[in-house]
């Protein structure tokens, strides 16, 4: 005999799950501070990867000016300035992918939240069956 | 008139909820039709990969895949017939890519597309629309992708220009860092791309922040305010240094952006949780193929309908609805407003994920002990529904007025479940 009650139910968490569901069931796997720092992690690592080819691009832009002035070149200030952006954009950088990772995961939160209050109502549907088939 | 643009709107909303599982591909594939095509015929220097047998297959491989994948595609042909002209600027121009996508592309968070929309609207001057758009559907980090699309615009003139530098045959390094240094030189000297990037993520904040404030069109205002921070961002721009666009353009496109915005912003919203689903799923005892139909529950944007007829007496106040009620009714609340249940269960993001809020115990929270009510949005059985109360004014005001549209909202709903 089908249940209706169970068959909406099941839809609804189907639907969720085609969808939004999907990606929300991978982040459960994390909690919220290793999610957020395992995208951290990998910001840091894209980032500071594109720094060093913007580096070498410029370094390679400024080649004539760099042979030519080899010899007198100041470059501890050099590489402190390299430094100095290579910090600031990653901290741009590493700020927002903290705060909006954060606030992705917290909103998958939320909708997971939806997904499981719908798995315990599937749950007291099968132990009023279970009561009832007892009973009989 | 407004019936009748209401009559097309709902036939659109229908064809597309039944149909959405074709059409978006369709779409998606003209799409990628038209930004390969475009690709070829502005920098197609290798013949065999602007052949129309490998473009056919590309933007059908597009059309069934992530947005991602349209931009790897177009990414990967720009590279393979930049190649072909000069090996020296491939190189370049696949470490720009590098760095676009490390920087830029990796936080698209779904908007990739967008880094395509943009170099393939901007000859028509339309990609005021992509910001204004992204500001409504998206979140603020869709100013990467936004950012990614212009520069990719931008650097195609480029590629346009350089590729028929001649740099010899023989790689010498004299004559290979001079071109190196020109080609830069006209990269960072694009003024205009600046421009554009810097007022496009203006325009996103803009109608992001503005369109979640709690006051009435907030929507429309947001979008207006979007197209006004395009057109002074960009005339302002345009005075102090010295770029391309003239006012008028700017202004008149604009324009005709802001309504193309206002016309997909409600699309989306209507279209977004109206299609029809089909879920599959077992338990113990039978295997599910589920369709579920959702009822439809538009908002609607203060249409002030009034079916006038001779002898109507509009001060008819005996209890009865009258027009006004069934106006006051279909009034626009927010979006997401849902007509039966009376309040919005948007969540954060700001749109209605298609599931009620109805407590943490997941049932419908009515006596009868239903687990999913028909007003739950997406399904049930229109017995099911006993909120007379709450609603009685309006039923009448639906029955009195317009009997289709009670037939929208009331049994428009089918729950198929073949076994």
């Amino acid at each position: 005999m089908i249940d209706n009650r169970k068959v909406r139910i099941m839809t609804r968490m189907s639907i969720y799950e085609k969808h939004e569901g999907k990606e929300d069931l991978k982040f459960n796997r994390y909690f919220k501070s290793d999610y957020a720092r395992l995208q951290v992690l990998k910001t840091l690592i894209s980032i500071s990867f594109a720094y060093v080819v913007v580096v070498m691009l410029v370094v390679l832009y400024k080649l004539e000016y760099f042979i030519d002035n080899a010899l007198v070149l100041d470059y501890p200030s050099l590489g402190k300035m390299i430094l100095g952006w290579y910090i600031v954009v990653l901290a741009v950088y590493l700020v927002g992918s903290l705060v909006g990772y954060s606030l992705k995961y917290q909103f998958s939160r939320k909708r997971l939240k939806k997904y499981y209050s719908l798995l315990r109502s599937l749950k007291d549907i099968y132990k009023e069956e279970d009561s009832y088939n007892e009973k009989k | 008139m407004l019936t009748k643009i209401l009559e097309i709107r709902n036939i659109a909303i229908d064809t597309y909820r039944k149909a959405r599982y074709i059409i978006n591909p369709i779409v998606k594939f003209i799409i990628a039709l038209l930004v390969f095509s475009n690709l070829n015929t502005a920098i197609g220097f290798d013949e065999r990969f602007a052949k129309t047998s490998i473009v056919l297959v590309l933007s059908l491989i597009s059309a069934v895949t992530p947005g991602g994948v349209m931009v790897f595609f177009a990414m990967a042909l720009t590279l393979l017939h930049v190649y072909n002209a000069s090996m020296f600027l491939a190189i370049l121009i696949l470490l720009i890519f590098i760095v676009l996508y490390a920087a830029l592309m990796r936080f698209s968070n779904g908007n990739a597309i967008v880094a395509v929309l943009i170099p393939l609207l901007a000859p028509l001057n339309l990609h005021f629309a992509v910001p204004i758009i992204l500001g409504c559907v998206a979140t603020p980090v869709a100013i990467m992708p936004c950012a990614c699309g212009v520069a990719f615009y931008y650097l195609i003139d480029v590629i346009k220009n350089f590729s028929t530098v001649d740099i010899g045959e023989k790689l010498d390094v004299d004559i290979l860092v001079e071109y190196y240094n020109e080609l830069l030189d006209v990269i960072i000297g694009q003024k205009e791309m600046y421009i554009v990037i810097v007022v496009f993520a203006l325009v996103i904040l803009v109608v992001f922040f503005l369109r979640r404030l709690p006051f009435d069109y907030s929507f429309l205002i947001s979008i207006g305010v979007g197209a006004v921070v395009n057109i002074i961002g960009l005339l302002v721009s345009s005075l102090k240094f010295d770029i391309l666009l003239s006012a008028g353009t700017i202004i008149f496109m604009t324009l005709i952006c802001a309504l193309i915005a206002v016309a997909a912003d409600f699309m989306k919203r209507v279209l977004d949780y109206t299609a029809i689903e089909h879920v599959q799923f077992e338990d113990d005892d039978f295997y599910y193929y589920v369709k579920a139909v959702p009822k439809i529950k538009i908002s609607m944007t203060n249409h002030n309908i009034r079916v006038l007829s001779p002898g109507d007496d509009s001060s008819d106040d005996e209890g009865y609805p009258d027009d006004e009620d069934y106006v006051s009714a279909y009034s626009e609340q927010a979006p997401g407003y849902d007509l039966y249940n009376g309040y919005d269960d948007r969540d954060d993001r700001g749109y209605d994920d298609g599931y009620d809020d109805r407590g943490d115990k997941g049932y419908d929270g009515y006596e009868d002990g239903g687990y999913a009510g028909s007003e739950d949005g997406y399904y049930g059985d229109s017995d099911d529904y006993d909120r007379e109360d709450d609603n009685m004014a309006m039923k009448y005001a639906m029955s009195d007025v317009e009997a289709d549209y009670e037939e929208d909202f009331e049994d428009d709903t089918e729950f198929d479940d073949k076994t």
